[in-house]
């Protein structure tokens, strides 16, 4: 009788090879200016840089209309946009705008790398920061507002002391949903000659190298949730106690990653 | 490689012009690779979701699964299925439609619940089975919010397919692809903006149908 | 020998999972065919529950509950929810078919063809006084009055012979609960079905019961009797509370001034003498008379007013109100206390017929 009929033997078989393989490669590449410990720190730099550039940007944006109450209309042609606008289109419309200013700006040496990856990913993070901040001060209870208004503090004291510290928890949860993006994103920066995690998954592809392709695969998964849960515990750190949320929040999802 | 092209006229109509075939031919090629993802997706988050409502306790692992599918950066879903499944439309599908279920399942979960309890309790009450009252009382109440989710879960797809170009296929993908790596602007933009026509144009045909399929939506004046 | 009765509820016992006591304790009631009977009671009293384990919404845990002498739980739950009709509070008409889709739901479920179904549907519509246009309407269009005649008439499609209804006027203003009750004493007056109704509003009650179960926490049945009955003999002290302080009133309510017989009152014709007037007051002990033109009235005056002859139609006063057949000694009641001349006059369009005095009201309360 056939002890084998499915072929589940030479798949178990295979598949302990290839899982060796894997393990050997996270143990052999970890080093050096191609080992995946610097391609991380590259994707960290980038996905950091672009995301605190777009907060320092959309928080104060998005406070101020949630403040104002205006602009609503742009918040939800930005949620449609936003979601309608390919992530691989943005990256790759980067790119000659970040040539164009390398050649016209003295001071930036080349329009490739790192420079379109944070054009892209600053472009992707800014949405979900911005809509989330308006409708987090927005939606302040306007009782409590009208309540520290006849207290007789300024606007930009109700701004900060008030508003903002109530919306936090969405001003935290459009921090996430951005972040996530940018982290997932940040591989595409692979095809316009940046480094990153994406390279592996990329290079993996080019010469058709299973493992690496894996390899960087997991990383990048790994890197995504490890951020998702670094940004659901912050919460506890920034979040007045009373205003945490838990897991199921109502996200404003623009994207999924990547 | 033509630097020169990168710097030069913005957009080439002149290019698009003569390669409307071509372009009709990748157009269509994305709505294949959409069509079947929303279409196995919601056929699957149709099963999960009545799964889920009928046994509660199944629905948080549901969703935890389909979560986990969702944060995995499609770009690392795609590289994890290449080794299994190859360059294929398989691998694309596969990870495509992965992407769709989360909210597809929490939309039609979402939908049915929200149906008025008194009116569900009116249909048993006069009657009605489990069978009967899901598919003529639950699901046609809930279309509203399961389409709602269908169109998000439609113009997400859309800007998935592009990606699938790094593994053969792509659909208008592909010119951004191309577009990328020779340089050429008119490629990246026509690329980018084919996809959002499809994914706007998508949206609207659902629109459409919801309006279509709801029609006690549409007379909405309250006599008193 | 006593018919058998149309539902029958013999020690029926409710206990919730997770709960130590029942919510209806061993409940035994015989509701007959062609009346209806109201469940009220307290929140708790488990009149709701009662009747939902009448059509199985509830299963009860004990006893058995027979509807036309079949042990429901020998029924299969969709047969025996069909043979039923439902009205529930917020009546529940599905919003995203027509009216007469909604009206002839049951119909369909049961197989009917469709000419007999559309026939029943144009039947009931007009049985419940809608118009004709609103079949094809959704009930987002409507009215709140208007949607609850359309859940009874969807009740009463498949003609069942018995009807439940959970609160079914209570989400509407007491105008219109007011008229939706004389609605349905009005249809039961023509189609005469079982009907078992729950309100926690015991002068709902009373008015629309032909008997009323008071039911305590638990199901425990307090009283099950006629309205006139349980007024006038509360059985115990959480009935006489449950009542409320006005119960001689509420008795009165129960008596159409249709049955009473009226006195002629102080009343003189022109064609009378002054003396005639006093004589009038003096026989009534009252200051004031009243004046008419044959069976009309023309108003009343104060005796000390009363002149070398009788007064004019313009000196004359109106009454202020005037009692129809169909009021209640608890109208007249009101009206005598209202009212300058203390008495409650009645008429039948134009035509003075009488007027009820305080002392036949007390008189219909203390026999």
């Amino acid at each position: 009788m056939g002890a084998d009929p499915l072929g589940a033997q030479s798949i178990g078989s295979r598949l302990m090879e290839f899982l060796g393989d894997l393990a050997k490669w996270f143990v052999e590449n970890w080093d050096g200016s191609g080992g995946y410990l610097q391609r991380t720190w590259e994707h960290l730099q980038v996905s950091g840089a672009s995301l605190i550039a777009a907060a320092v940007i959309a928080v104060p944006l998005g406070a101020w209309f949630g403040h104002t109450g205006r602009g609503g209309f742009v918040v939800v042609s930005l949620v449609n946009v936003g979601r309608a606008l390919p992530s691989f289109g943005i990256v790759a419309l980067a790119l000659p705008l970040t040539i164009w200013l390398a050649k016209t700006v003295p001071f930036i040496s080349s329009g490739l790398g790192f420079l379109p990856t944070f054009a892209a990913l600053f472009a992707l993070a800014l949405p979900p920061i911005f809509t989330n901040t308006y409708a987090g001060v927005q939606g302040v209870d306007p009782e409590i507002v009208e309540a520290a208004r006849g207290m007789g503090i300024t606007e930009t004291q109700v701004l900060r002391e008030v508003e903002i510290p109530m919306a936090s928890p969405v001003i935290l949860t459009g921090l996430r949903l951005s972040a996530v993006a940018v982290v997932a994103t940040a591989p595409l920066g692979a095809l316009v000659a940046y480094g990153g995690l994406g390279r592996f998954i990329i290079d993996g592809f080019a010469i058709q190298d299973d493992v690496q392709i894996v390899a960087g695969a997991l990383l990048v998964a790994l890197l995504s949730v490890l951020t998702e849960v670094a940004f659901t515990w912050s919460e506890r750190w920034f979040v007045p106690s009373p205003l945490r949320r838990t897991a199921e929040s109502k996200d404003l999802v623009l994207r999924p990653v990547v | 490689m033509i630097l020169a092209q990168t710097n030069d006229a913005f957009f080439r109509w002149d290019c698009v012009f003569s390669h409307l075939d071509d372009i009709w031919a990748k157009v269509l090629e994305h709505l294949v690779l959409t069509g079947i993802a929303l279409g196995f997706g919601l056929a699957i988050s149709l099963v999960l979701a009545i799964i889920g409502l009928r046994f509660p306790k199944a629905y948080p692992p549901i969703t935890w699964v389909t979560g986990i599918f969702y944060t995995i950066p499609s770009l690392a879903l795609f590289a994890f299925l290449v080794p299994i499944t190859g360059f294929s439309v398989l691998s694309a599908e596969i990870g495509l439609v992965s992407y769709t279920l989360l909210i597809l399942i929490r939309n039609i979960v979402a939908g049915i619940d929200g149906v008025d309890p008194a009116v569900r309790e009116a249909a048993i009450g006069m009657g009605y089975g489990r069978r009967r009252l899901f598919l003529e009382i639950e699901l046609p109440l809930a279309m509203p919010v399961i389409i709602a989710g269908l169109r998000i879960a439609a113009v997400t797809t859309v800007g998935l397919v592009t990606i699938t170009a790094l593994i053969g296929q792509g659909g208008v993908g592909f010119f951004i692809l191309s577009g990328l790596n020779r340089f050429f602007n008119t490629e990246i933009i026509l690329g980018t903006g084919l996809s959002v026509i499809i994914a706007v144009v998508l949206d609207s045909a659902l629109v459409i149908l919801q309006w279509a399929l709801t029609p006690w939506a549409r007379s909405r004046s309250a006599v008193v | 020998m006593q018919p058998e009765p149309m539902i029958r509820l013999d020690a029926v016992t409710k206990v919730f999972p997770g709960s130590d006591t029942p919510a209806v304790g061993g409940l035994s009631l015989d509701i007959a065919e062609g009346e209806i009977v109201v469940l009220v009671g307290p929140s708790g009293c488990g009149k709701t529950t009662t009747l939902k384990m009448i059509n199985r919404l509830v299963e009860p845990t004990r006893g058995t509950i027979k509807v036309d002498g079949t042990d429901t739980t020998t029924m299969e739950l969709h047969v025996l929810r069909r043979s039923i009709g439902y009205v529930i509070q917020q009546i529940g008409l599905f919003p995203h078919r027509t009216i007469a889709d909604n009206i002839g739901t049951v119909p369909r479920l049961l197989g009917w063809d469709e000419a007999k179904t559309q026939a029943r549907i144009d039947e009931l519509i007009e049985l419940v006084d809608l118009e004709p246009e609103m079949r094809d309407r959704y009930p987002s269009e409507l009215s709140g009055g208007q949607r609850q005649r359309v859940g009874v008439a969807r009740a009463l499609a498949a003609d069942p012979p018995v009807l439940l209804m959970d609160e079914p006027f209570g989400a509407v203003d007491p105008i219109v609960r007011s008229r939706l009750q004389d609605e349905l004493l009005d249809l039961q007056a023509r189609v005469k079905k079982t009907i078992v109704l729950v309100t926690h509003d015991i002068d709902e009650a009373i008015r629309i019961g032909d008997r009323v179960a008071i039911l305590n926490v638990g199901g425990v049945l307090e009283q099950y009797d006629s309205p006139a009955e349980i007024l006038r003999e509360p059985a115990n002290d959480f009935v006489i509370d449950f009542l409320g302080t006005d119960r001689g009133i509420k008795r009165l309510s129960l008596i159409p001034l249709s049955s009473v017989e009226l006195e002629p009152g102080p009343v003189v014709g022109i064609g009378d003498t002054t003396d005639d007037a006093k004589a009038a007051m003096e026989r009534y002990g009252v200051d004031w008379f009243g004046l008419r033109d044959g069976d009309r009235m023309l108003g009343w005056a104060w005796g000390k007013d009363l002149g070398a002859a009788l007064p004019a139609g313009d000196e004359l006063y109106d009454f202020e109100v005037k009692l129809s057949a169909t009021d209640s000694m608890r109208e007249a009641l009101d009206t005598v206390i209202t009212s300058r001349t203390k008495v409650a006059p009645m008429f039948d369009g134009d035509t003075y017929l009488g007027m009820v005095t305080v002392e036949q009201i007390s008189a219909e309360l203390v026999e």
